[in-house]
């Protein structure tokens, strides 16, 4: 056990330092859903690339530093330090490229690994339906294969990013007399197709980050298609595992959440012994997501098979994350529910604590990550 | 960066194991309940062969030259196992405050029994008179205000009283304390030995968490009802594997603890309250969902799962209840926050 940096990582780290330091620019930028926001966003993710910090988990040869998991997450806790933008194409980056990456072809690789690193192309993910959410294999978006083209009808639900978005990777089920988990293919679709729509979800804390798509008659070469037809369950899953390492929920960036926070705290309870023990709960929780990371992240970058913790992180954070808001919200006390208890603040507090209330569903619902949870670490039987 | 422990200790953490479930077994630990103050310990030579009490002695003095990064994960086991033996106060807190702050008679008269595996040592460090084996212990390490003494038996008098958990050997006890027996009159010496203390409780609650989630998982894949094994219900799968989740997040916080306090560290105190408190908070979890989730049979005397239940109760709040290391520790990040 050594949790200094090695001398690589040192210069690694200073590396990255030294560049956010002289680049990350000073004003904050408007929302990437706006036109002026989304150019400045892209510009900033231009300057990434340049400097080749796009991508640093990605190999070298597809435009990324090569770095395990410990330097990346060196990389997101130096970003996070120096404040810089929020990143805009998460799932481009840590979703769609590893998995064509790792099951794509040549030709796929080169088509479009280059334009997610400069944002020349957007992504976003078409996996949940409406009738299709824990139990994902249920899908029933149709992909009828014809010749070179794959006629795609049907609806994808809790979309991020898809009003900018220009590409899809979708699940759509292209053999409905298969079993459920056969039968599925992973596509690659052009959100700028005739037959694609995009409505945005009005969501109940008045913002809106998700939204619907609905395909009628979406033609999609086959070509478009990731490890084979039918194949796409097993490639789905490949992409989830990539899901895990969501490089940006870091203890530093929970800690500037508690930081936010205790700002929050009236003159009159800091030295209430109940709003205290709460307070050292919340760092104790959040130093322990960083040690159950860390645990996870040295397995990885030895290559050694990660223990049970690795499977816990999500479940630890969404819920860790509500109680901080939660406490906030009472510290607010009535002014809890104005959606601008501070005069000028963009964004309330309890619009937050809904908006975290969407980490519990997403990604796999806290049930389910109970489920895998007692299934695969613990040993219980599946079903009920 | 690397935040796992090595090849040497993990293959340690083995042979403490093996041992551990040769030699100790619940019908063993039964035995040892029912001797209650009469006990003799056949485990100790056990622990004594594998290396474990000598381990944190300086090489000086004998010893394995170890740091508490070196037994983690065997306090872990110890836990587990529901040892019945002064483990950490012996092995952890005894060596660590006297070949930091011992005289130099203490550590030449001291450290060689430690690292032979001749002396038992126990500790009182709390308000309460009260000492686990203080009525066996060779030697008791007593804390008077800011002052730390080292107390042989022929100035200890021990009241043997009963306790919950019998293989614990409670007795209250009063010390002839002078010149002769102190050991340290510095703060920073009674800080050690507390945090020594909570970090090797947390240790134990760790590898005892672990086991009721085991024992309860076993349970539940055995237990049939509705005709079918009750650990398929997902109302119990889910509450146990909360109890997972918890104890994962507590024994990521006990490693690190053990590293700060290897390193020295400046946040070594913060690093145990958190790993106390975090403990605590796992080993009760635990404890509560095992003796719920095994239904009327847990509340047997015939059943098994008492021993650890038990003992659990009683190490959740020694060295230091949730309240007290919560309350510690947020005075010391909020003196930076609120100053």
């Amino acid at each position: 056990m050594d949790l200094r940096l090695t001398p690589s990582q040192t210069d690694f780290r200073n590396e990255i330092r030294t560049w956010l330091e002289e680049n990350v620019p000073t004003e904050k930028f408007q929302p990437p859903s706006t036109e002026e926001g989304f150019a400045r966003h892209r510009e900033w993710e231009r300057a990434l690339h340049g400097a080749g910090f796009a991508a640093v988990h990605w190999p070298v040869e597809y435009g990324g530093r090569g770095m395990d998991p410990i330097n990346t997450a060196i990389f997101y806790d130096e970003y996070l330090r120096a404040n810089a933008p929020a990143r805009l194409n998460r799932l481009a980056l840590g979703l769609a490229g590893p998995t064509l990456i790792e099951l794509g072809d040549a030709d796929q690789r080169s088509r479009w690994l280059p334009n997610m690193l400069t944002c020349d192309d957007i992504w976003c993910q078409g996996f949940s339906e409406p009738g299709a959410g824990s139990d994902l294999a249920g899908l029933r978006t149709r992909g009828e294969v014809s010749g070179d083209t794959v006629l795609v009808n049907g609806q994808k639900i809790w979309t991020s990013h898809s009003r900018f978005a220009d590409w899809i990777f979708a699940l759509v089920r292209t053999d409905p007399d298969a079993p459920k988990h056969k039968g599925i293919t992973f596509l690659m679709i052009d959100r700028h197709s005739p037959g694609v729509e995009v409505r945005p979800i009005r969501q109940m804390n008045h913002q809106a980050d998700f939204a619907e798509l609905f395909f009628t008659d979406v033609e999609v070469p086959v070509a478009n298609v990731i490890g084979g037809i039918d194949n796409g369950w097993r490639v789905a899953m490949a992409t989830l595992t990539h899901e895990r390492s969501s490089n940006l929920n870091t203890a530093a960036h929970f800690h500037q959440v508690l930081a936010e926070v205790l700002a929050l705290v009236p003159e009159n309870l800091r030295r209430d012994p109940v709003v205290r023990l709460q307070i050292a709960r919340f760092h104790e929780e959040i130093e322990a997501y960083r040690y159950i990371t860390l645990r996870t992240l040295s397995s990885l970058s030895t290559g050694k098979q990660p223990g049970p913790q690795s499977a816990m992180g999500k479940l630890w954070w969404s819920e860790m994350q509500t109680r901080i808001f939660e406490f906030g919200l009472s510290m607010l006390g009535e002014r809890a529910e104005l959606l601008e208890p501070t005069p000028g603040e963009k964004s309330a507090l309890i619009q937050s604590y809904w908006l975290s209330r969407a980490s519990h569903i997403y990604a796999g619902s806290n049930e389910i990550q109970r489920n895998i949870i007692s299934e695969r670490v613990l040993g219980l039987p599946k079903g009920n | 960066m690397h935040f796992d422990l090595d090849e040497l200790q993990y293959e340690f953490r083995d042979a403490v194991r093996k041992v551990l479930s040769a030699e100790l077994s619940p019908a063993h630990l039964r035995a040892i309940w029912e001797e209650g103050h009469d006990y003799s310990s056949t485990i100790w030579p056990h622990l004594v062969s594998l290396g474990l009490p000598e381990l944190l002695v300086p090489g000086a003095h004998g010893g394995g030259d170890g740091a508490p990064v070196d037994v983690v994960l065997l306090l872990e086991e110890c836990g587990y196992a529901c040892l019945p033996e002064p483990i950490v106060e012996t092995g952890l807190i005894a060596p660590l405050v006297l070949s930091r702050f011992g005289t130099e008679q203490q550590q030449a008269e001291w450290l060689p029994r430690l690292a032979a595996g001749e002396a038992i040592v126990a500790t009182c460090l709390g308000e309460d008179h009260l000492v686990a084996d203080g009525a066996r212990a060779d030697a008791v390490l007593v804390r008077k205000d800011d002052e730390l003494h080292w107390v042989p038996r022929t100035a200890v008098h021990a009241t043997p009283v009963e306790g919950i958990d019998p293989s614990r050997r409670l007795a209250l006890c009063e010390f002839e304390l002078g010149a002769d027996t102190l050991l340290a009159a510095d703060p920073e010496a009674v800080r050690a030995a507390q945090d020594a203390g909570a970090f090797g409780t947390s240790a134990l609650l760790v590898g005892l968490a672990q086991r009721l989630t085991e024992t309860t998982r076993d349970y539940l894949l055995e237990r049939q009802q509705f005709g079918r094994p009750i650990g398929s219900f997902q109302a119990l799968k889910h509450r146990l594997a909360d109890v997972a989740v918890q104890t994962e997040a507590a024994r990521s916080l006990v490693w690190y603890a053990s590293y700060a306090l290897s390193e020295g560290s400046a946040d070594a105190s913060r690093a145990v309250h958190m790993a106390k408190a975090a403990a605590n908070e796992a080993a009760f979890a635990a404890n509560y969902a095992a003796l719920q989730l095994h239904g009327g049979i847990g509340f047997t005397w015939e059943h098994d799962l008492h021993f650890w239940l038990q003992r659990g109760k009683a190490l959740e709040r020694s060295f230091g209840s949730t309240a007290h290391h919560r309350t510690a520790l947020a005075d010391d990040i909020l003196a930076e926050v609120w100053s």
